[in-house]
């Protein structure tokens, strides 16, 4: 479902280039749950922004459904990412001017889903949150944000689920919980999710877990 | 997408940030499209009134009369026509006989203004539409007194037997721009073949008036104009008098700049604005691009939001300008004489199309670059500084000459504007160089909030460039608008209220000291005493004139006949412009100065060698000078002045102009009953006309300038708004790390008044440029320092962005710093 072959990542500094990533290879099946961890600053999140399609490597191919995205410009790029990739947040990034439903429905009506508003509500009684569905972000505490990320990640229907700290903004409790979701919504859609995460509670619940330091795995 | 954009469309107006660039645009296609209103219905008004000096909204005057195809032509535009014949004739009367000027009109003469008249000398005077029928006679009242008649005897005049029904007290198109003439006397144009005094060869002039709606002149103007040759000329009410259109003129032109200088005020907002909106927008890009939405669908998304803002910004504002407009005419209802004329379409065409380009000039650099936001950015949480504002600066900087040429339609105008932005852009651009060195420098000798708010400036030393730059602009805008009203309201004034009201001519050579002597006994101040002779300008440097004049120029205005005169001394209202005034070692050759105008009109260069043709005589002289003249001064004034007599003393009229207030006007009667030949004109009538539209003018000056003063406040406070989400981050920090609420509040004075005074100061350098060119190219004024405008921006600035400033932030001191710092500040 999703492959990289030496994946290699360079950013210009004022001391010269610093390397990010170093030959990362990479193969992930459909369905698979996959955690990235590793310590800040190891690459983990500049890896998931790769393979998701939303940067482009230095050098090295990457493969979503047989398709080498690494080849592709950012047009092209876009349409894979609406095609095959949703995503959960560590900061939820809902929009403040928009409803809990309405942030649900968003990615929906960029893919021009004419039912957009039912399936959104029907995804957020799905995340518990049936009674919330016209409160604004700033009235919701934060596990209900991360709920609400959930919810409208999971109403695309798309294969690919990418989750970049999806518990680091919570305390350890609703973290929990949100993990439980998470993972039920993983199980009950058959999708393949790749997170990146500091707790390792979260990534024993994967199917597989990749530790990273200075750029490669290890 | 489109249902994407007017849902997010409805959920932004929730959005400070969107908000603010919705009124700014909104503000200022209100305030322009109130000024352009306010503009086009003085404008449409004083056109009206101006109409009436040349008793039409146009005429073509003409050496001949006017050929059938032109009746047909205003009968097609559905244009009113009168016509008018004038020509010189001797009336008689039973013992006593004057030479006269006779004015024939038509029934429906005047087309614009009335005449006024009185039946008998001891009546009130009275106000009618019309001139005299067949038979009758309207005589000048001097004309009564020196034919030693009454209304009611027969007269003569030529063959014709007439009435002399009404004494003539004022009619509208008294004011000729040629003072040879002899006193007035009209009859109905249907007479004139009965008088037999016109004759081959006879001097005649003939005005061909029409007056209707301006498009249907402007077409009239069109098919006519192209057929006007060398005997006819086509005459607008602003060029009726020379005096009336000199202070139009420059009416018209401060109202241009105040409208060009609001143009700039609301584009500085807007940009402001739409930058603020941009740098909020970028993590939604990020995560719109995250969806599914590539470059390309980024951009049509944003271009489809700034065409649904540009509508939604015309709408509110076109009826905010029109509500705002209506306010200051009932402000001024009382001040103006009559309803104000309407302002037709063009002030909503140009409010719709500032909107449009200012929104796009100005508000989409920022926005549609954000289609090259990275959408892995979200998950850095960075935010883009983006090349915008450099595209902004470049963009506006296009767009704003682009507007106030549209908008004034006057080089000058642009150019100088152009300039002067081109100058605030390079001192900003230098100032954050020099501030880097010179914070760095201070800052590390100070402590406390002084060391603080001299960092923030330093830190952010791009962001302070682009303020000063936007504060510096406004102040430099507003000085210069402030300046310029003060300068036109002071040469107005003294200018009318001692100005000559009286022209007196065709004084012989031997009455001069008579004449001379009746003025000093009866202390009346009196001009320059110019003596005149008529003649014409037939060859430059050997080369006839037709091949000379320049497209476009009228060709009758520079073969027709000129008042000629030569002087010693430069007249106190002309400035020479090119060349030098006579020296005192003069060769043996004859030398002559011309009038700026004319002297463009016919390509005149210093050291040109002129031909002139005086009652049948050539001789050339040397052009030495060239001269600006102040028209409106009511004094004699020349196009050509001779260093020495060009005729004979003894052959030549004597002209001058005198004020004598109403109260002493008993001394006319004494002049003219001592010195009957001499020809008198009093212009009280048309100065007061005049005195009275510049008094209108002055008001809308004063309004409009109080209009740009508002947008200035709300550009200074839109830029400020821009960085309150920054400095709510940075004052909860600083209280984070135990500053108190006095502390950071010090900071942000500190802060707001460095702003200030480099502002002021780069105001006041670049305002001082700016008048130069405005008051020497644009107005014709002398050239000065202007100290007041140094010793006060700076001053004000400081203190005025201090306050607006901290007015404005102080509220980031209130909040708690938890509740800041928690607080996400990206907004849809």
């Amino acid at each position: 479902m999703l492959e990289t072959r030496q994946l290699f990542h360079e950013v210009p500094t004022a001391e010269g280039r610093l390397a990010i990533l170093k030959g990362i290879d990479l193969n992930i099946t459909k369905g698979e749950s996959v955690a990235i961890v590793g310590a800040s600053g190891s690459g983990k999140s500049t890896l998931l922004g790769m393979i998701a399609g939303l940067d482009c490597p230095s050098a090295g191919q990457i493969f979503i459904d047989k398709t080498e995205i690494s080849a592709l410009n950012e047009e092209l790029r876009a349409e894979i990412r609406q095609r095959y990739v949703a995503f959960v947040f560590q900061n939820f990034q809902l929009l403040n001017g928009l409803n809990a439903a309405e942030n649900v429905a968003l990615p929906l009506e960029v893919r021009g889903d004419r039912d957009s508003h039912a399936k959104a509500i029907r995804y957020l009684n799905r995340v518990g949150l049936s009674e919330r569905s016209k409160h604004s972000p700033q009235q919701l505490s934060g596990g209900e944000q991360q709920r609400v990320a959930i919810a409208r990640a999971f109403a695309c229907e798309a294969p690919i689920i990418f989750a970049d700290e999806p518990t680091g903004n919570l305390d350890a409790e609703t973290g929990a919980l949100i993990a439980d979701l998470l993972f039920e919504l993983n199980r009950e859609h058959a999708t393949t999710l790749v997170l990146v995460t500091h707790s390792s509670e979260l990534a024993e619940r994967c199917d597989r877990t990749l530790k990273m330091h200075a750029g490669k795995f290890i | 997408m489109f249902r994407l954009v007017v849902k997010l469309f409805g959920k932004m107006l929730r959005s400070k940030s969107f908000t603010l660039l919705l009124i700014s645009l909104a503000v200022a296609t209100a305030s322009i499209t109130a000024i352009s209103i306010f503009v086009e219905r003085i404008n449409n008004t004083l056109y009206s009134e101006a109409a009436e000096f040349i008793a039409a909204d146009a005429k073509v005057q003409g050496s001949m009369p006017a050929p059938q195809e032109w009746y047909q032509i205003a009968k097609k535009n559905e244009l009113d026509v009168a016509q008018t014949t004038q020509f010189s004739a001797m009336i008689f009367a039973q013992n006593a006989m004057q030479l006269a000027r006779i004015k024939a009109v038509s029934t429906n003469y005047p087309l614009r203004g009335s005449l006024q008249i009185r039946d008998a000398a001891n009546q009130e005077v009275r106000i009618i539409g019309s001139g005299p029928t067949v038979g009758k006679l309207w005589l000048a009242p001097r004309l009564f007194t020196a034919l030693n008649i009454r209304p009611g005897t027969k007269v003569k005049v030529g063959d014709a037997e007439f009435i002399a029904e009404k004494i003539i007290v004022q009619e509208p198109d008294s004011v000729g721009s040629t003072f040879a003439m002899a006193p007035r006397a009209m009859i109905h144009i249907d007479d004139v073949d009965a008088t037999g005094a016109i004759q081959l060869g006879s001097r005649v002039n003939h005005d061909f008036m029409l007056a209707g709606d301006p498009q249907a002149i402007d077409a009239a103007k069109t098919q006519i104009y192209p057929q006007l040759g060398e005997h006819y000329r086509w005459v607008s009410p602003e060029e009726g008098s020379a005096a009336f259109s000199s202070a139009l003129d420059r009416a018209k032109r401060f109202l241009l700049l105040a409208g060009s200088l609001s143009v700039l005020l609301a584009s500085v907002a807007i940009a402001l604005a739409a930058h603020h909106f941009a740098a909020h927008q970028q993590t939604q890009v990020a995560l719109l691009k995250t969806f599914g939405i590539g470059p390309k669908g980024i951009q049509q998304f944003y271009l489809l939001l700034l065409i649904l803002t540009g509508c939604t910004g015309f709408i509110f504002g076109s009826t905010g300008g029109w509500l705002l407009h209506q306010v200051i005419v009932a402000l001024l209802a009382d001040l103006f004489p009559q309803d104000l004329a309407s302002a037709g379409t063009k002030p909503y065409i140009i409010g719709a199309i500032t909107c449009s380009v200012t929104l796009f000039a100005f508000a989409s650099p920022p926005l549609l670059t954000l289609k090259s936001i990275a959408p892995a950015q979200i998950l850095r949480q960075e935010k883009n500084k983006g090349n915008a504002i450099l595209i902004s600066v470049v963009c506006g900087v296009l767009a704003t000459a682009l507007l106030i040429g549209f908008y004034s339609l006057d080089i000058y105008i642009t150019a100088i504007l152009f300039g002067a932005m081109l100058l605030c852009v390079a001192a900003s651009a230098l100032t954050a160089k020099i501030l880097l060195k010179l914070t760095k420098t201070i800052q590390n000798k100070l402590r406390g909030y002084w060391r603080v708010g001299l960092s923030n400036l330093q830190r952010q030393k791009q962001f302070t460039a682009l303020q000063i730059f936007v504060f510096a602009s406004v102040v430099l805008l507003v000085a210069v608008l402030s300046q310029l009203r003060t300068s036109l309201v002071e040469q107005w004034q003294p200018q009318m209220a001692e100005t000559p009201n009286h022209f007196v001519f065709n004084i012989f050579h031997d009455e001069l000291a008579l004449i001379q002597n009746t003025f000093s006994e009866a202390e009346v101040n009196v001009s320059e005493y110019y003596p005149m002779s008529r003649g014409r300008v037939v060859k430059i440097n050997g080369q006839s004139l037709k091949e000379r004049i320049i497209p476009d120029m009228q060709r009758s205005d520079y073969e027709r006949e000129l008042n000629l005169t030569w002087s010693e001394t430069l007249g106190k209202d002309n400035r020479i412009d090119a060349g030098a005034w006579w020296p005192d070692d003069r060769n043996s050759q004859l030398s002559v100065s011309a009038e700026y105008n004319y002297a463009l009109g016919l390509g005149l260069k210093l050291g040109d060698t002129i031909t002139f043709s005086v009652a049948g005589r050539e001789f050339s002289a040397e052009l030495k000078s060239i001269r600006r003249v102040k028209w409106d001064s009511m004094n004699p004034n020349f196009y050509m002045i001779f260093d020495r007599p060009i005729a004979d003393n003894f052959a030549a009229n004597w002209i001058t102009s005198f004020y004598l207030p109403s109260s002493e006007k008993a001394f006319l009667n004494k002049l003219l009953a001592d010195h009957p030949t001499i020809s008198l004109i009093e212009l009280d009538q048309t100065i007061a006309a005049v005195q009275e539209i510049l008094n209108h003018v002055t008001m809308a000056i004063e309004f409009i300038l109080m209009l740009v003063l508002g947008a200035s406040i709300l550009v200074m406070l839109t830029s400020i708004q821009a960085t309150v989400s920054e400095r709510r981050r940075e004052s909860a920090l600083l209280r984070s790390f135990g500053a108190n609420r006095s502390f950071v509040q010090q900071v942000l004075i500190v802060e707001f008044a460095s702003i200030g005074l480099l502002a002021g100061i780069f105001a006041s350098a670049g305002a001082e440029a700016c008048l130069y060119f405005v008051q020497v190219k644009l107005f014709e004024f002398e050239p000065h320092i202007h100290w007041q405008i140094w010793a006060i921006a700076p001053a004000l600035t400081t203190v005025l962005v201090a306050a607006i400033g901290y007015a404005a932030t102080v509220g980031v001191t209130h909040e708690t710093p938890l509740h800041v710092l928690r607080t996400q500040t990206d907004e849809t």
